[in-house]
């Protein structure tokens, strides 16, 4: 980063003059832009642009390469790893003007879309034309689908569905030097070449800036039934799930609430949640394309829980009984910031069986430093939304704790066989704690594929690898 | 799905069921009853005494208990509309009196004061 050149006046000026002065904002003026929903981190950057199409893109960043001038692409800023935080001396490129769906193939069942269409806004249009894009982040009501390409996104749905990478077909992207390819299309196979578009996909931008995504689709499923599922104890529910696993009922997600989050969530929204003494909760989805199939899958989804000693199983088949109970679920992460706005919220991720171990051994390290630490998250992936709360801890005694806490969670997930972060991404908070989960030979590896993509790291440098 | 009654008091629901003379002696009706008050956002049920098993009023069955756990674990508030037809066993009076201390659930002879009860909640 040494390298790059902070913008002059002239080249604000230049840059300015491709999106015209309705889409260059100076700071101070945008607050919004100096940060994502990383806790804690915020910066200014020089300039910030909003390309209106490709073409404009491409000359922003022909220009920037040849300036040597940082650019940090944005989405529609719902990150939480610090992707698409700014410096000083960047410019922020905001792609939210590209924002409309482009295309609905029917015939191929496909969709193209420009990047900063709102996910939960693409999925609503497609459900309007009996299709189905099934990841499902918990954001997905203000993240937007070039963010969930950019960062690989999960979600709820993955145990049956997959993730983002599952879906995305073709796109076309903008190279740091300013060239436009396109990769892919309304295919279903390609294996000609190398893999560029999994290579880019995932790749927070460092790599390109992505500027049309193809995605295939599904047909919308015609039935669906959620159960809430009370457990005594965290390895009561880690049970049943792993037992669900094993007898192949296959549900669309299999989502996990630790017992003290659920009385968090209701003393602070004043709701009354359901089976709120319970130790554990899994919330359960299935879907099928035959009414009766499912109940019978429901039906024995709910006597392996009641064997495994549940305390009670609610199967919501409708709508808004559904909504209600995701409302929970939904709304941990908002009363855990009502309880604590100091949250450091890692999401790891382990082989399913794995998960009570992962979960014993992030509270017990939490014992050890003095912190708070409270789990939720997709059990059926094995990933764990693990956030550890500050409360009123002294600033030094918080930072002291965490910076122990933190690697020696990554260090214990490793250890068994996981992943440091799941579906939020390296960005610019994870990326010291990159070697605890790659070698030397990968990480390697990686960088090379950077340079090649970007001789001269301008694009969102100090971030991701 | 079972037909049930909504009564709305100053923004305020009482789910009214089941109505269609159906029994809430296993989980599906139990589940259905449920799902009416998480759709309307409330915790309080009038339930007409035909709507439960006549075990429910005999302690010895334990029936009564197994429901009222169900309610429990939804933090359901429930009014129990009864008539002079209504068999209570000699015991039901005492896990009345606990229930009422609870503020669970109350028995009823008069539609209007159980409502009202509920909506006092």
């Amino acid at each position: 980063m040494d390298d790059l050149k902070r913008p002059t006046y002239e080249d604000l000026q230049a840059l300015t003059a491709i999106v015209g002065e309705e889409n260059a904002l100076s700071p101070p003026c945008a607050e919004d832009y100096c940060h994502d929903e990383s806790p804690n981190i915020s910066a200014v950057p020089s300039i910030i642009l909003k390309p209106v199409d490709e073409a404009q893109i491409a000359q922003i960043m022909t220009y920037c390469n040849s300036e040597r001038i940082a650019v940090v692409p944005r989405g529609l800023g719902t990150g939480v790893a610090g992707g698409a935080i700014p410096f000083d001396d960047a410019v922020l490129l905001s792609l939210e003007r590209l924002d409309k769906i482009i295309e609905i193939d029917d015939e191929n069942l496909m969709v193209v879309t420009q990047p900063a269409v709102i996910t939960g806004v693409l999925q609503a249009e497609l459900e309007s034309h009996g299709l189905f894009y099934p990841p499902d982040p918990a954001s997905k009501d203000s993240c937007s689908i070039g963010g969930n390409v950019a960062t690989n996104a999960g979600g709820m749905t993955a145990v049956k569905y997959g993730i983002t990478r599952s879906y995305v077909t073709g796109i076309r992207a903008v190279l740091p030097t300013g060239e436009i390819i396109r990769y892919g299309g309304k295919l279903v196979k390609n294996v000609a070449g190398y893999d560029l578009l999994h290579t880019i996909l995932g790749s927070e931008g460092t790599l390109a800036i992505i500027t049309e995504i193809t995605l295939r689709l599904l047909p919308l499923p015609q039935h669906r039934v959620d159960l809430l599922v009370g457990f005594d104890t965290v390895d009561d529910a880690a049970k049943a799930v792993s037992e669900i696993i094993r007898r192949k009922i296959v549900p669309t997600a299999i989502e996990f609430m630790e017992g003290e989050i659920l009385r968090i969530v209701g003393d602070v929204l004043e709701k009354d949640v359901p089976m709120r003494d319970a130790g554990a909760q899994l919330i359960i989805s299935m879907d099928d394309e035959d009414a009766e199939r499912l109940e019978q899958r429901y039906f024995a989804l709910g006597e392996i829980a009641m064997e495994l000693g549940a305390i009670d199983v609610l199967v919501a088949d409708t709508r808004p009984f559904q909504d209600r109970l995701w409302e929970t679920r939904r709304s941990m992460r908002e009363a855990l910031r009502a309880v604590s706005p100091t949250i450091v919220a890692e999401d790891v991720a382990v082989p399913r069986a794995k998960v009570p171990e992962l979960w014993r051994g992030a509270r017990e390290l939490g014992e050890k430093y003095g912190i708070k630490v409270l789990s939720f998250g997709h059990a059926g992936d094995g990933n764990l939304h693990i956030d550890a709360l500050k409360y009123d801890m002294p600033d030094d005694r918080w930072n002291a704790a965490i910076e122990k806490w933190v690697p020696e969670l990554f260090e214990l997930t490793v250890a068994l066989g996981g992943t440091i972060t799941a579906e939020h991404g390296i960005g610019r908070l994870k990326r010291k704690y990159l070697p605890i989960n790659h070698g030397d030979a990968e990480l390697q590896l990686m960088r090379r594929i950077k340079t090649a993509f970007d001789p001269n790291n301008i694009l969102n440098p100090g971030k991701a690898i | 799905m079972m037909r049930v009654n909504v009564i709305e008091r100053n923004g305020k629901f009482i789910i009214e069921g089941p109505l269609d003379g159906e029994i809430i002696e296993h989980n599906v009706p139990i589940n259905d009853i449920l799902s009416a008050t998480y759709e309307y956002d409330t915790r309080l049920l009038l339930l007409p005494a035909e709507s439960l098993p006549k075990s429910f009023f005999d302690l010895s069955t334990m029936v009564a208990g197994d429901i009222l756990q169900k309610f429990t674990n939804y933090q359901i508030i429930a009014a129990v509309l009864i008539t002079e037809a209504t068999k209570l066993s000699t015991r039901f009076p005492e896990l009345e009196r606990e229930l009422q201390q609870q503020n669970r659930m109350m028995l009823f002879y008069d539609r209007d004061d159980a409502i009202t009860w509920l909506f006092g909640r």
